[in-house]
């Protein structure tokens, strides 16, 4: 599969603090990659990166932003603009706040399809038919409303729509059923599915809802306090985790009739500290946890992961027998 | 939104009823006899006979409620009651000076919007930027410079240095620069610095993220925006200054020597002039509340949100007619 997008060693900060280190993920043609991780741990920020739309303090300290073989990084402000919105798409954490306040739903609609040269006419059939996939009732009141009118599950379902109009190659959805009741997740996770069947969009969802992933996904980035921990085929990583922390991550899921686990805990991590920045809540901790970033470990063609415990063995096959 | 007005002005009634009761019993109150100061103003001790025969004429040895019936009375005639420094009907006093004041306001505060805004944007779009400190520093500067001072500084250097402008302002077609201009500088300092703190916080708001990652236009990120969503904002803080400007701001028409209702109000204060000071008062309440209804109006008109408060109880009753069921809608 060719690759969409590709990440390579990518460092963002805010100001002076590391907020992702040496990040490597790729999104293949197609594709849908579920991101899961603690909040703060620099989710948002990996999308908010390949958009550029960092703000003022953020900035990328190194590394390459592949879009379709070019490097983003090296494109001049207006051509980002145009890559955005187009070609790749946000879908927002905050359904309400993030549609303007004092405009018309339709008029935001129009003014985002003007920037980028597009038939208004066109887009607002585009949006009228991907919103009654939706199962919006009253698709032109909607287009008429202000987000204020209308409910958290129908300003999200308008942001998925709007994301989608001008047909991006690559939509990336940041917690885009947070604000969902569970029906209408489920509605929503369907019609991304569907999307992606039907016009080959790959897409880039990053949830805190583990079951959300893992219906949706085909691959999986784990990601701890800047750093990516473990990246690759969904099923694997979830019936196989290999590094304690997804071990721990997934234990910690919460399921109907059972106990919630206990002795899993969120620890702010001081980013500047060298060594492994999960060492002090592993299981597994060895000697070298403290001094030493760990490096990403292939272990086999779908499964990479930064792990001391990994260092010394050399195929995944082995490791796998091992557990 | 007409009910809503309705309402509004209904509520001028006891607004303005109050209003005149606390002019009418303020002067009442006061220490000096009205007819006394008529009297003396030539400098004499008045003579007994002829202050008796004039309290008589003025109607003050009347119980107090006849003498506030009367006086509310003659309001609705329109007659507003009768200067006693000048002679000339009150109404008639206001009305020479009012002109005089409104364009002042309207001018000065045109000039205001006009230099603020684009500098407040200016200043939050180059946060923490060389020019935003500068022009913060300056705009502080000059808000703690008292407005008199602001005028003598103008008077100084463009009416006696440069000559451009007339340093009396009376009485020439130039003069109303002078306090245009300093009530504009003296506004601006916080108008600059307010307008800067909402644009930015406007674009920090997720909405702004939301348009950035739509591939919007930087220019109409801030204009469409950033700026229609401060707008409210800049409208209520430039509807508060509107309201008290029109009252006169009598320090810097003094200076300037400018013909306006702040310069006729203190004149009234130091002549004891009753009549004229009832009458300013009830006069500028009126406009006050006037003046917040417009502005009420315009930030419905500038932010839906705020006129789907107003007319909450109509959609109610919508809600319920197209369900048939109770459920509301906020």
């Amino acid at each position: 599969m060719d690759n969409l997008l590709e990440i390579k060693n990518l460092s963002v900060n805010y100001g002076l603090v590391p907020i992702l280190q040496n990040i490597s993920v790729s999104v293949g043609k197609g594709e849908i990659i579920g991101v899961v991780g603690e909040s703060g741990c620099g989710k948002s920020t990996m999308i908010y990166a390949v958009m550029g739309i960092l703000g003022k303090t953020g900035y990328v300290d190194g590394g390459e932003i592949l879009f379709e073989g070019d490097n983003l990084l090296d494109y001049s402000k207006e051509q980002m603009r145009q890559v955005r919105g187009e070609k790749i798409s946000l879908i927002a954490q905050n359904p309400i706040e993030s549609l303007h306040p004092t405009r018309r739903i339709k008029d935001q609609l129009s003014e985002m399809v003007k920037m980028h040269n597009m038939d208004v006419k066109e887009a607002r059939e585009e949006m009228l038919r991907i919103m009654d996939i939706f199962r919006l009732k009253n698709p032109e009141r909607i287009l008429n409303s202000y987000a204020f009118e209308l409910s958290g599950g129908m300003c999200q379902r308008v942001s998925i729509a709007m994301a989608m109009v001008l047909k991006p190659r690559l939509l990336m959805a940041d917690e885009p059923t947070s604000a969902l009741d569970v029906i209408t997740q489920k509605e929503v996770i369907n019609e991304l599915m569907k999307i992606r069947d039907r016009s080959g969009t790959s897409i880039l969802i990053v949830s805190h809802n583990m079951g959300v992933i893992s219906h949706m996904a085909d691959k999986m980035i784990v990601m701890y306090a800047g750093h990516v921990f473990e990246y690759g085929d969904k099923k694997q990583i979830i019936n196989h985790p290999q590094h304690p922390y997804t071990e721990n991550l997934i234990k910690a899921v919460p399921k109907i009739h059972m106990p919630l686990p206990e002795g899993i805990e969120a620890i702010r991590v001081d980013r500047t500290l060298p060594g492994c920045p999960y060492c002090r809540s592993c299981d597994c901790k060895c000697s070298e946890c403290d001094s030493e970033r760990p490096e990403m470990i292939r272990l086999d063609d779908n499964c990479f992961v930064r792990c001391h415990k990994y260092a010394h063995r050399n195929t995944g096959e082995q490791l796998r027998a091992h557990a | 939104m007409k009910k809503y007005i309705i309402k509004r002005l209904l509520w001028l009634i006891p607004i303005m009823f109050i209003v005149s009761l606390i002019a009418f019993f303020l002067m009442y109150l006061s220490p000096g006899d009205p007819a006394a100061i008529y009297l003396s103003q030539g400098g004499d001790a008045p003579d007994a006979e002829a202050l008796a025969a004039l309290r008589e004429q003025l109607g003050l040895n009347d119980p107090v409620w006849v003498q506030y019936g009367r006086w509310v009375g003659n309001i609705f005639r329109g007659d507003l009651g009768t200067s006693i420094f000048t002679g000339n009907p009150v109404a008639q006093e206001i009305a020479n000076y009012f002109p005089n004041t409104l364009k002042l306001t309207a001018l000065s505060m045109a000039l205001t919007l006009a230099v603020s805004i684009p500098l407040g944007i200016l200043c939050a779009v180059f946060e923490n930027k060389w020019i935003d400190v500068v022009l913060r520093v300056l705009s502080f500067i000059n808000g703690s410079m008292p407005g008199f001072f602001i005028a003598m500084l103008l008077i100084l250097i463009l009416g006696v240095r440069l000559r451009w402008l007339p340093t009396i302002s009376s009485g020439s077609a130039l003069g109303i620069w002078m306090p245009t201009f300093t009530l504009a500088i003296a506004l601006s300092a916080s108008y600059v610095r307010q307008i800067r703190n909402a644009i930015i916080e406007e674009l920090g708001q997720d909405y702004i993220r939301m348009e950035r990652a739509k591939g919007i236009k930087e220019w109409a990120v801030l204009f469409k925006g950033a700026l229609k969503c401060a707008l409210p904002r800049i409208l209520t803080l430039a509807g508060l200054n509107f309201g008290a400007l029109l009252g006169g701001t009598s320090i810097i028409e003094i200076v300037c020597t400018y013909q306006g209702l702040g310069r006729l109000a203190v004149n009234s204060i130091t002549n004891r002039d009753y009549p004229l000071m009832q009458g300013y008062v009830l006069v500028m309440a009126f406009i006050y509340v006037i003046v917040n209804l417009v502005v009420d109006i315009l930030h419905a008109y500038v932010d839906p949100r705020v006129k789907q408060q107003y007319m909450k109880s109509a959609v109610r009753k919508k809600v319920r007619l197209t369900d048939g069921s109770n459920k509301v809608v906020q």
